[in-house]
């Protein structure tokens, strides 16, 4: 699989999760985990909350946490951190849950908090550079620069893949070295 | 007199209930005989009912549940059997006893020969001469005017052990009239040897009163036994008329530990509850994105209440949460009246009257349960004739039973008798071009023939089983509800319809267990027994694992921390196990690290966003919140034998439609 | 002073808490002897009125319970009852009643019972 294939070229709604293509600019709820800037766009997002524990799940991927109520609904909780393969933590009620909509599903996000509502133009968003050596992140729709910052856009719909390196990793144990980073901020899965 | 009205609404409430459960009871009677529970509890219900309809003065009622009693006392002594007669005889006095009543709660009369028939009947079993009056329960009161008395009266130790106070008597003593008292203290020793248990006075009285023997002798009932106690009379004396103490105003200072509701109070409180839940969509709605991030607070504050809105509901809506066994109770009569209709001899046999379902879906489910039961009798079960040439017992059997099973509420109809006649079903349906004489059916296709609409294999319809209503607009009523109808037969065997419905709308009477920071439902009734094991009993077997000697047996332990893979699950050698049947047939401890209490759960289900998951059934929110996991028991065997193999589930690895690889090459 | 009625008939509850509400006293019930004895953890009361026949748990079952803890030893307990037999008396008395109430009772006759055994 050669990764610069997987490279798209920045489409009207296809690789990018954004709608609103018209307007030529579009809304997203930035958020920080591990010192990492990641952004989302606003359309999908249905709540902020803070954390308050999760009763877990038998059986599933490490990121997947648990189940949470909201306001009657069960909702699972993806732990972003250990999606992106920087290890799991012991979160606390300052850590943040952003619920998004996948699909026609819920999900919460675990991060560690979320900074800003941005607004972007869709011309700004660059593609995620190749790296010799350093495998594509298809969890990542791409790169925007605000300023001093960069904050990798997510691919939500993607989260859930079930590649067999998702159920590999997730069979594995706990301690994973983690990936080689980026000079600047952005952490490929 | 209002208060009366209020009374009366009350007691006919309860006969309700009395007489709704009185059918099951006799039939139980039946079946386990004059020594067992239900005899006596339906002689409580016959006692209670007639003894408000002596508070009442509902003459009528009261003779005749007083013969029905007598009749009921004397199978409770033995001398009747509980025979065939004997049980109609009852079956038929408990319908007539119905009647009476509900036109005493009417008012309107009822014919004079109403319960005539019943009666003697009930006469005659009990082997009375005559219908007996009412028992006069009342002692008369017998004032023979005014008189003088002299007491002697010292109490035993024994009368202050029962709680009895002799200054309380003779307060009475003094509400009678004139009072003289002389103590008698010669017994009484010094303080520091005074005994408070002991009783060292005795006292003598004088008593003036116009209230007569009897009314003193009153006052000393309940400690005749433990005193010394003379009572003269001196001879006549001046009437002296004691003060009454004045009535006050009512108050109604009352603290309850249950409390019956109106059901339309019920109904308008789910009705605000779900207009409080609009208003929390509205809201939520409100709070977008950017107040999330500029008023975290109020934004958190807010969800909260919307929490608490979401519990509430939750909980109103246990409330309606009703047995469906209210739903079985109409169903011995229809039998027994559709049996005698059609000549045939039909048992109703139930089980699983406890299982709980929001009320809404029992009401939809009544018709359709009518219907089928209908059905099973009139097509079901043949003839006694036919019966008997079959080499089968006269007496055919409907079976109505309730239970979860696999997360599912299921309500089974099944009878012994003829099942489909698969040629025919196939024949009518031809005939009503409903499918092509040329079609090739499985058997089971040709089964859910019967679900078409238009379909009707009776020759003509009869009143019994109705009209109009076809096995296909049942079909529709359960599907509306979320639920599935199957139906199986075998012919010459019988035939078992069943009414599956989800368990979202449903209750579950669970326990709470823990077990690594999690909470877990196991349904109650499914638990054996619970017990802290001991190092001794819990040993591990090569090909099975870990088992548990448990009642001369072993069985398997099955650890939820290990089978669920749960991060920090306690391993202690000796766990607390919860021995429970897994619907399987199998019977399984299932480790647990602690017992949280036992609560009634509102069933959530998982299935908006997530994919299936093995071992879990569905999950509820608890009082503070937290989401607990209800755990399906028929599933756990397997992944402990999965988990040995080193096979075991990945669950939510694609919670939405997965795309394909493109990981890692 | 607060009065425990123990029926599972609520037509006899509902009358014996208005009779005792006219009279001032401070009514409490239960429908069987396992709520009874639930709500006696917590709650102290000055009277136990209790019935015979009930379903879960017989009242003199309930009786020989309360009896056996210490604070209701000397608590005046009244059995409600439609026979006063002589074996009746007995084993109530041998269980630890007080007193007994027949059914059906004057309400007048309620209070004047209730006044024999509770100040």
């Amino acid at each position: 699989m050669n990764a610069r294939s997987m490279l798209k070229e920045p489409a009207g709604g296809s690789a990018y999760s954004f709608e609103g293509a018209a307007t030529g600019t579009f809304q997203c709820v930035a958020f920080t985990i591990g010192g990492h800037h990641y952004c989302i766009d606003i359309m999908s997002v249905r709540e902020i909350r803070n954390w308050t524990g999760v009763t877990e799940l038998p059986n599933t991927a490490e990121f997947m946490r648990g189940v949470i109520n909201l306001r009657g609904i069960i909702v699972p909780i993806i732990d972003l951190r250990a999606r992106f393969g920087q290890g799991l933590i012991e979160p606390t009620p300052s850590h943040v849950v952003v619920v998004v909509a996948i699909g026609d599903r819920l999900h919460g996000l675990l991060v560690d908090s979320v900074s800003d509502i941005l607004t972007v133009k869709r011309s700004d968003i660059a593609p995620i550079p190749e790296t010799a050596g350093q495998s594509q992140s298809p969890l990542l729709d791409g790169l925007i620069t605000q300023g001093e910052q960069m904050l990798a856009v997510v691919a939500l719909e993607r989260l859930l893949d079930s590649g067999a390196e998702a159920i590999a990793q997730t069979m594995r144990t706990l301690d994973q070295a983690p990936h080689e980073e980026f000079s600047n901020t952005v952490t490929a899965a | 007199m209002d208060k009366l009205e209020q009374f009366k609404k009350t007691f006919f409430q309860e006969c309700d209930e009395l007489l709704g459960d009185l059918e099951s009871r006799i039939v139980a009677l039946r079946q386990e005989g004059v020594g067992a529970e239900p005899l006596h509890a339906a002689f409580r219900a016959i006692h209670t009912i007639k003894g408000g309809a002596g508070m009442f003065g509902f003459h009528r009622l009261v003779a005749f549940a007083h013969l029905f009693e007598s009749v009921l006392d004397q199978m409770r002594s033995g001398h009747i059997a509980a025979g065939d007669d004997a049980i109609a005889v009852i079956l038929h006095a408990a319908d007539i006893l119905s009647d009476l009543v509900q036109a005493a709660r009417s008012g309107e009369g009822l014919p004079e020969h109403h319960d005539a028939e019943a009666a003697e009947q009930l006469t005659r079993l009990a082997g009375l001469d005559r219908a007996p009056a009412a028992k006069n329960e009342q002692e008369p009161q017998v004032s023979s005017g005014p008189g003088r008395y002299r007491i002697d009266f010292r109490p035993h130790p024994q009368l202050l052990r029962r709680a009895n106070e002799p200054l309380l008597i003779v307060r009475q003593l003094r509400e009678l009239g004139k009072l003289a008292v002389t103590a008698d203290l010669s017994r009484l020793p010094a303080f520091s040897a005074l005994d408070p248990t002991q009783a060292y006075l005795a006292w003598s009285f004088e008593l003036e009163t116009e209230a007569g023997e009897l009314a003193v002798r009153r006052i000393f009932e309940f400690v005749e036994a433990d005193c010394d106690l003379t009572i003269a009379i001196l001879g006549a004396a001046p009437a002296k008329v004691p003060a009454k103490p004045a009535a006050s105003a009512l108050r109604q200072n009352r603290r309850v530990a249950s409390i019956r509701v109106d059901l339309d109070r019920i109904d308008r409180l789910v009705n605000m509850v779900g207009e409080i839940a609009i208003v929390q969509a509205m809201i939520s709605q409100q709070t977008d994105q950017k107040l999330a991030v500029s008023h975290p607070q109020l934004v958190q504050e807010i969800s909260q209440l919307l929490q608490l809105t979401q519990t509430l509901q939750d909980s109103v809506m246990a409330i309606r949460a009703v047995p469906v066994g209210s739903l079985f109770a109409r169903m011995p009569r229809l039998v027994r009246e559709l049996a005698a209709a059609m000549g045939k001899k039909i048992e109703l046999e139930t089980a699983g009257e406890d299982t709980e379902i929001d009320k809404t879906v029992i009401e939809e489910l009544g018709d359709p349960l009518l219907h089928m039961v209908r059905n099973a009798a009139d097509h079901g079960i043949e003839t006694t004739a036919e019966r008997l040439a079959a080499g089968k017992p006269a007496q055919g059997t409907i079976r109505l039973s309730a239970g979860q099973r696999g997360g599912q509420i299921v309500i089974e109809i099944a009878d012994d008798g003829r099942g489909l006649d698969r040629d025919r079903i196939k024949r009518k349906a031809v005939e009503r071009k409903l499918i092509p004489d040329t079609a090739e059916m499985s058997d089971e296709e040709i089964t859910n023939l019967i679900f078409l609409p238009g379909f009707s294999t009776a020759e003509k319809v009869t009143d019994i089983s109705g009209r109009g209503v076809g096995m296909d607009v049942v079909k529709r009523n359960i599907q509306k509800l979320g639920g599935r109808v199957s139906f199986r037969s075998e012919a010459g065997k019988g035939s078992k319809m069943a009414i599956t419905l989800p368990l979202t709308l449903a209750i579950l009477p669970g326990m709470i267990v823990k077990a690594g920071r999690n909470d877990y439902v196991i349904p109650l009734p499914n638990i054996i027994e619970c017990l802290q094991t001991k190092p001794s009993q819990v040993n591990s077997l090569p090909e099975h694992g870990e088992v548990l000697h448990f009642r001369d047996g072993y069985i398997p332990l099955v650890r939820l921390g290990a089978v669920f893979n749960i991060r920090g699950a306690a391993f202690t050698p000796n766990p607390l196990a919860i021995v429970v049947d897994d619907e399987n047939g199998n019977t399984i401890a299932v480790a647990v690290d602690e017992i949280a209490g036992q609560q009634q759960v509102v069933i959530k289900s998982l299935r908006e966003n997530l994919d299936p998951i093995a071992g879990l059934a569905g999950a509820t929110v608890l009082g503070d919140g937290k989401v607990a996991l209800i755990l399906v028991l028929s599933e756990l065997l397997d992944l402990h034998r999965n988990r040995r193999s080193g096979r075991f589930p990945l669950n939510q690895a694609a919670s939405i439609r997965p795309g394909p690889a493109r990981l890692i090459a | 002073m607060r009065i425990l009625t123990v029926d599972d008939s609520p037509t006899i509850q509902d009358m014996i808490v208005a009779t005792l509400a006219a009279a001032d006293y401070e009514a409490l019930t239960a429908s069987n002897g396992f709520e009874a004895l639930k709500l006696l953890e917590t709650e102290s009361v000055d009277l136990i009125i209790s019935d015979v026949n009930m379903i879960h748990m017989g009242g003199f079952e309930f009786v020989a319970k309360v009896r056996e803890r210490p604070e209701f030893e000397y608590t005046p307990i009244l059995f409600l009852t439609t026979e006063a037999s002589d074996d009746f008396k007995h084993i109530g008395r041998e269980i630890g009643a007080t007193g007994w109430i027949t059914k059906p009772f004057e309400p007048d006759e309620l209070i004047r019972v209730i006044k024999r055994v509770m100040p």
